[in-house]
């Protein structure tokens, strides 16, 4: 088998083959390959080969092929988006009901000091309220609470309220909260329910001796402080 | 390539890649069902035999995990092409790996490919195969996308990763060789 010497014919043998040429240089080629043996036998030639080749591939599955090829872009930008919605959904759920459970506690909780406060009458004062002379704690005393609540006796060191007015460190509150601070008012020598109705006389004179041991040095000017008796004798029946 | 420069065939190529960056999954199957077969025949013209249908799988599947970075510069058969070649050559190191194969060597004219068993139905056809199976890898692979598939010599040329100088001769030393063959 010879090669043709017109080499661009040759060349685009192929081409004819497949039918990739524009009409004018189809024409073209075919009008040389009808008088030329070898580029006939060329032709020939290519038609087998590709035939060949076409018998020896295999078939294949083209829905099984296309089953393992991704999801176009926009359908999976449309799953992620509808799994961050669902997400979104989610979290909103959530924080729905950690918003619900809040409200239900500051509910429960408002009612609770509302009851006690009621009970205590701290916030009330009375027309029968007489005016007592601002007694101070002694200075660098850890127990200013205590000394305070001579005034108005332990409920406002056991108030949370009256803590936080009074401005002193909350580790001096804890140790206000000592039972074996000296100072402190609420001895259970001096009775067990704590009522100044139900103290004798020597739990009194006691008590009137440890009031007198306070040091009136004041840092600033006290405010007067008003206390109903009543009051501060059933603030101390409160007291642990 | 310029759109006055692309076949109705590649045309219909990127409106089928739109469709299905678009969401429409059918237009993928339209792709497979268009270029398979001619993926098929690469490979086993390249000396596939085994898994020849998992190997135009794998290369679909690449090729649309990748399909942002085919920017049709070059037809998208001729982009999947340059894939499954990647894929073949990654399989023949894995095997040659194993020693399950022995090793493929560009002065190596008869690899794999006389080891095909397919049932040959004439005389002509048999020499042909034998004709074919005697060229180099290079060879083999530019005259199956030239005779089989009819790309050019340029779009042979970025299949197989050389020039289209380069492709041309190697189309012409093989058709040279395989008229010899023939002829002895």
């Amino acid at each position: 088998m010879n090669d043709c010497a017109n080499a661009g014919v040759r060349d685009q043998l192929p081409e004819l083959l497949h039918d990739r040429l524009d009409a004018q240089t189809r024409a073209a080629i075919l009008a040389h390959v009808n008088g030329c043996v070898d580029c006939r036998a060329e032709l020939e030639l290519l038609r087998d080969v590709r035939g060949m080749l076409a018998v020896q591939a295999p078939r294949v599955d083209v829905n099984w092929v296309a089953a393992a090829l991704p999801k176009p872009p926009r359908q999976r930008a449309a799953q992620s988006g509808t799994t961050s919605l669902g997400a979104a959904r989610r979290h909103r759920v959530w924080s729905d009901w950690r918003v619900a459970a809040a409200v239900t506690l500051l509910i429960a909780g408002g009612s609770s000091v509302a009851l006690l406060d009621h009970g205590r009458g701290i916030d009330r004062l009375p027309d029968d309220t007489v005016q007592l002379p601002p007694v101070t704690p002694p200075a660098g005393s850890s127990a200013l609470p205590s000394a305070s609540a001579s005034s108005v006796p332990s409920s406002l060191a056991a108030a949370p309220v009256a803590r936080a007015s009074t401005g002193v460190p909350s580790s001096q509150l804890a140790s206000a909260d000592d039972p074996s601070d000296p100072n402190d008012l609420t001895d259970p020598s001096l009775g067990a329910s704590g009522r100044l109705e139900n103290l004798n006389a020597a739990q009194l004179k006691k008590l009137l001796g440890a009031i007198d041991q306070i040091e009136a040095t004041p840092i600033t000017e006290p405010e007067p402080v008003s206390l109903r008796l009543d009051n501060r004798a059933s603030t101390q029946r409160d007291e642990p | 390539m310029s759109d006055a420069g692309r076949s109705s065939d590649d045309q219909r190529d990127l409106e089928l890649i739109a469709r299905w960056k678009g969401g429409d999954e059918r237009a993928a199957t339209d792709l497979v069902q268009r270029h398979a077969s001619a993926l098929a025949r690469f490979a086993v013209s390249a000396g596939e035999r085994n898994e020849v249908d998992e190997l135009v799988q794998d290369t679909f599947v690449r090729a649309f995990n990748s399909l942002d970075g085919f920017r049709g510069e070059s037809s998208f058969r001729t982009w999947l092409f340059t894939i499954e070649r990647r894929l073949m050559l990654d399989r023949r190191r894995a095997e040659k790996r194993r020693k399950d194969r022995d090793e493929i060597r560009e002065d190596d004219a008869t690899t794999e490919y006389d080891a095909l068993d397919s049932v040959v139905a004439d005389e002509m056809q048999k020499r042909l195969q034998q004709a074919v199976g005697r060229l180099s890898p290079t060879q083999r692979e530019v005259f199956s996308l030239r005779v089989s598939e009819g790309l050019s010599y340029k779009e042979i040329a970025e299949a197989v990763g050389t020039t289209e100088g380069a492709a041309r001769v190697h189309y012409h030393n093989a058709m040279r060789a395989v008229k010899e063959f023939l002829d002895e």
